[in-house]
């Protein structure tokens, strides 16, 4: 069905080959696991696969991608897209209608599909994808795995032959992820190919039969999902770990304090939780929350006197399910929202901006001056180049595999080299609370471990880490405590470590 | 997504009241009025119209938003023109209205676009576009345009919160006197790269959907309500009445 001949690329006015000689096939019902470090060539092979060259990639192509017998870059993207569908990394990049049905109904419309057909086909997708009571919702206000399954329905509205997932377990959460997963295996039972680019490779195992690692822009490795259970394979092309990361262990600390309300869901094993030494009262608390109730602008609760601390030194992981208000929550500890009521101190003092630090999660708008290495001088605060500030700015982007970039505009960094860059500024100032906003979505095994040894770097230096992530890698490797936010009201410690 | 939340929220009580026809009638009456009317005072009349419409249809807070924008905009190229005059005095404005005018149509056409920007589904607005026959070269230029809108307003609103994050209380008020080049740096260029980007990504997305000029989006014909009538009875006076101005002042002026 699939058959890729010797194909390369090259990006127009770039000097190297993003592609080089990319030969694999695939059949209907197959599915292929893409992985290799950040900047191999995955993304730009799933967008010539979508048939985005020569209309979007303007570079040079050689040998071939067949769908069907039809190149890719012969004809217009709509006649090659009605056989091979993209789903992009960024999903909300992708909507272009109002309403979650509007989107599917939008996608059979531009087909030629219209009237009881179309309201019958966005009916059973809507269905298959669980997104029947989310119809009639704005797509912008869906959580990130909601908005992944409605721009999945409009996707497969028209059976296509070829599914291409660019990174879609980024900023999706576990329970998501397994949820993904059936909605995927169901795919293939209908026939359609999958090709699945991404850096987290435990949810994919028993998805993905066969694997392909790019490294810069040729196959370094191919073969089945089962070779990535070799940890020298993993090292050596930079992979992260196939095996689904083992949960924290035991539940403890007593400085969370929750309201009793009937919503509140049971928290495991209770006993442990009450005779499990209380480490954290040891430590210095460097941020407290007491009672702190907060609601959107549109009345829905989101925190109904949640109590906290946060210790001087720790890093705190805070997972859950996507859009329980893990983003607000840290928000709201960095003084970035307004509590209804309650309190939010730094060691006794009124939680701030100049105090606290927040690393955001998109880093397009938190990116301003001409160089890399001005962007660090910048977060270190001056406003001009002095060789004592040089030398810090050059230290942090060392650590963070930036230096050899340090000329380079910002803006024209990978997204992973942005993320980087993003966490290595809010770390260059010295806080009371450093959140980081899913600080490794989109990083590879290397990487993934470099962030994860500069965030516990960065606690050691005296602040509360606190690290809203679904990545339960970067869990492991860094966090010495995990708070799982699971409800209004519902908040569950373990100590990591 | 929480800045493009709160635009949602944003958005006018008006939602489902008017028809998409109506608000592309008034925008297209908005345009071609500010086009052929001259006088600051028979924009004036236009733009008192335009501006109860748009207070009808929008938030206040989005509105005052883009207000604010358009604010900054006609700031740069007011300085801009006063530069050039001070260099080239020929190209001096010799009046009031060669100065005032083009801001003016600027801000009516803005109270006649938000609300359709904001308040219209897009399959409904490409329903309407094709029941009005109008030719596919205009229709998709069009929608995507609208649909860029709501996104250049969530860039802005992410772009702000960013730069409050990292530079709040960190830099006095005479930082910024001193090194006005880093206004530029910090809010304006990440967001050309922004929007850069973001139309870049819209018009793959629109490829990728395929959305094309000649693409049929079905849809019956849909009657106009008494709310619908009302908005196009007050376009009409408001054209009527700015008409009148216009050709009052104008007679005025020459006689």
């Amino acid at each position: 069905m699939l058959s890729v001949k010797a194909l390369s690329y090259r990006h127009a006015h770039a000097e190297g080959q993003a592609l080089k000689n990319l030969t694999f096939t695939l059949e209907p019902g197959q599915s292929l696991l893409l992985t290799g470090r950040s900047g191999s060539g995955k993304s730009t092979l799933l967008s010539i696969l979508a048939g985005l060259y020569p209309h979007f990639l303007k570079g040079s192509l050689e040998g071939q991608a067949l769908l069907d017998g039809q190149e890719a870059g012969q004809g217009r993207v709509t006649e090659w897209g009605q056989g091979a569908r993209l789903m992009l990394q960024n999903s909300e990049a992708q909507f272009f209608a109002g309403t979650v049905e509007e989107e599917v109904l939008l996608t059979l419309r531009c087909r030629g599909v219209t009237g009881a057909q179309a309201d019958q086909i966005t009916k059973e997708r809507l269905g298959v994808m669980g997104l029947l009571n989310l119809r009639e919702h704005s797509v912008f206000k869906l959580s990130e795995g909601q908005k992944q399954k409605a721009v999945l329905a409009a996707l497969t509205a028209l059976r296509p032959k070829l599914l291409l997932l660019d990174e879609p377990s980024a900023n999706l959460d576990p329970l998501f992820l397994a949820d993904l997963k059936s909605v995927l295996k169901s795919l293939r039972k209908e026939g359609l190919a999958l090709i699945v680019a991404d850096h987290r490779l435990y949810w994919l195992q028993d998805l993905c039969e066969k694997l392909i690692v790019l490294d810069q822009g040729q196959i370094a490795f191919e073969g089945s999902f089962d070779h990535l259970n070799s940890s020298h394979l993993r090292q050596k092309l930079g992979l992260r770990s196939a095996q689904i990361p083992k949960a924290p262990k035991l539940p403890s600390p007593r400085d969370l304090k929750l309201p009793a309300l009937p919503k509140v869901e049971p928290v495991s094993q209770p006993d442990s939780l009450s005779s499990a030494p209380d480490h954290q009262a040891k430590k210095e608390m460097a941020v407290t929350v007491k009672n702190l109730f907060f609601a959107y602008p549109d009345g829905q609760e989101l925190f109904g006197g949640l109590s906290l601390s946060l210790a001087a030194g720790e890093v705190t992981a805070l997972t859950g399910p996507s859009g329980r208000g893990k983003t607000t929550l840290a928000r709201l500890l960095c003084g970035l929202e307004k509590p209804l009521q309650g309190t939010v101190t730094y060691d006794g003092q009124k939680a701030d901006l100049k105090l606290g630090q927040v690393v955001l999660q998109n880093a397009d708008h938190q990116l301003y001056m001409p160089t890399v290495l001005s962007e660090m001088v910048l977060a270190f605060g001056q406003g001009r180049l002095g060789p004592d500030i040089k030398a810090q700015a050059m230290e942090l982007l060392e650590a963070f595999n930036l230096a050899p970039l340090a000329d380079r505009h910002p803006q024209s960094l990978s997204g992973g080299e942005k993320q980087r860059l993003v966490v290595a500024v809010g770390l260059a100032r010295p806080t009371k609370l450093l959140a980081l906003d899913e600080p490794t979505s989109g990083l590879d095994g290397h990487n993934l471990s470099l962030m994860a040894k500069e965030i516990r770097k960065a606690a050691q230096a005296g602040p509360a880490v606190l690290v809203v992530t679904h990545d339960l890698e970067l869990v492991n490797l860094c966090a010495d405590r995990q708070l799982e936010l699971f409800g209004p009201q519902a908040l569950k410690a373990q100590t990591a470590r | 997504m929480r800045a493009l939340s709160r635009i949602e929220r944003h958005r006018g009580p008006g939602r489902s009241a008017l028809k998409s026809e109506t608000r592309l009638l008034m925008m297209v009456v908005a345009s071609i009025s500010s086009l052929v009317l001259s006088e600051p005072q028979a924009l004036a009349v236009l733009l008192s119209f335009s501006a109860l419409y748009a207070v009808a249809e929008t938030k206040p807070k989005t509105l005052l938003l883009a207000y604010l924008i358009m604010a900054i905009m006609c700031s740069i190229a007011l300085f801009f023109v006063w530069l050039l005059g001070f260099i080239f005095p020929l190209m001096r404005s010799s009046s009031l209205s060669m100065a005032i005018s083009p801001f003016l149509r600027l801000a009516v056409t803005m109270n006649a676009i938000l609300p359709l920007a904001l308040n219209s589904r897009l399959t409904d607005l490409a329903m309407a576009l094709g029941r009005l026959r109008l030719p596919g070269l205009i229709r998709l230029p069009l929608m995507v345009t609208i649909r860029f809108i709501p996104t250049i307003l969530n860039d802005l609103l992410q772009l702000r919160e960013a730069v409050g994050i990292r530079f709040r209380g960190r830099k006095g008020f005479v930082f910024w006197l001193r090194h006005p080049l880093m206004w530029w740096r910090i809010f304006f260029q990440p967001l050309i790269v922004r929007l850069i980007r973001s139309a870049d990504e819209l018009a793959m997305a629109a490829e990728l959907k395929g959305l094309e000029p000649n693409t049929d989006f079905g849809g019956k014909a849909q009657h106009f309500s008494g709310y619908d009538r009302l908005t196009m009875s007050l376009s009409a006076l408001a054209m009527v009445l700015s008409g009148l101005v216009q050709i009052v002042v104008g007679s005025h002026l020459y006689a």
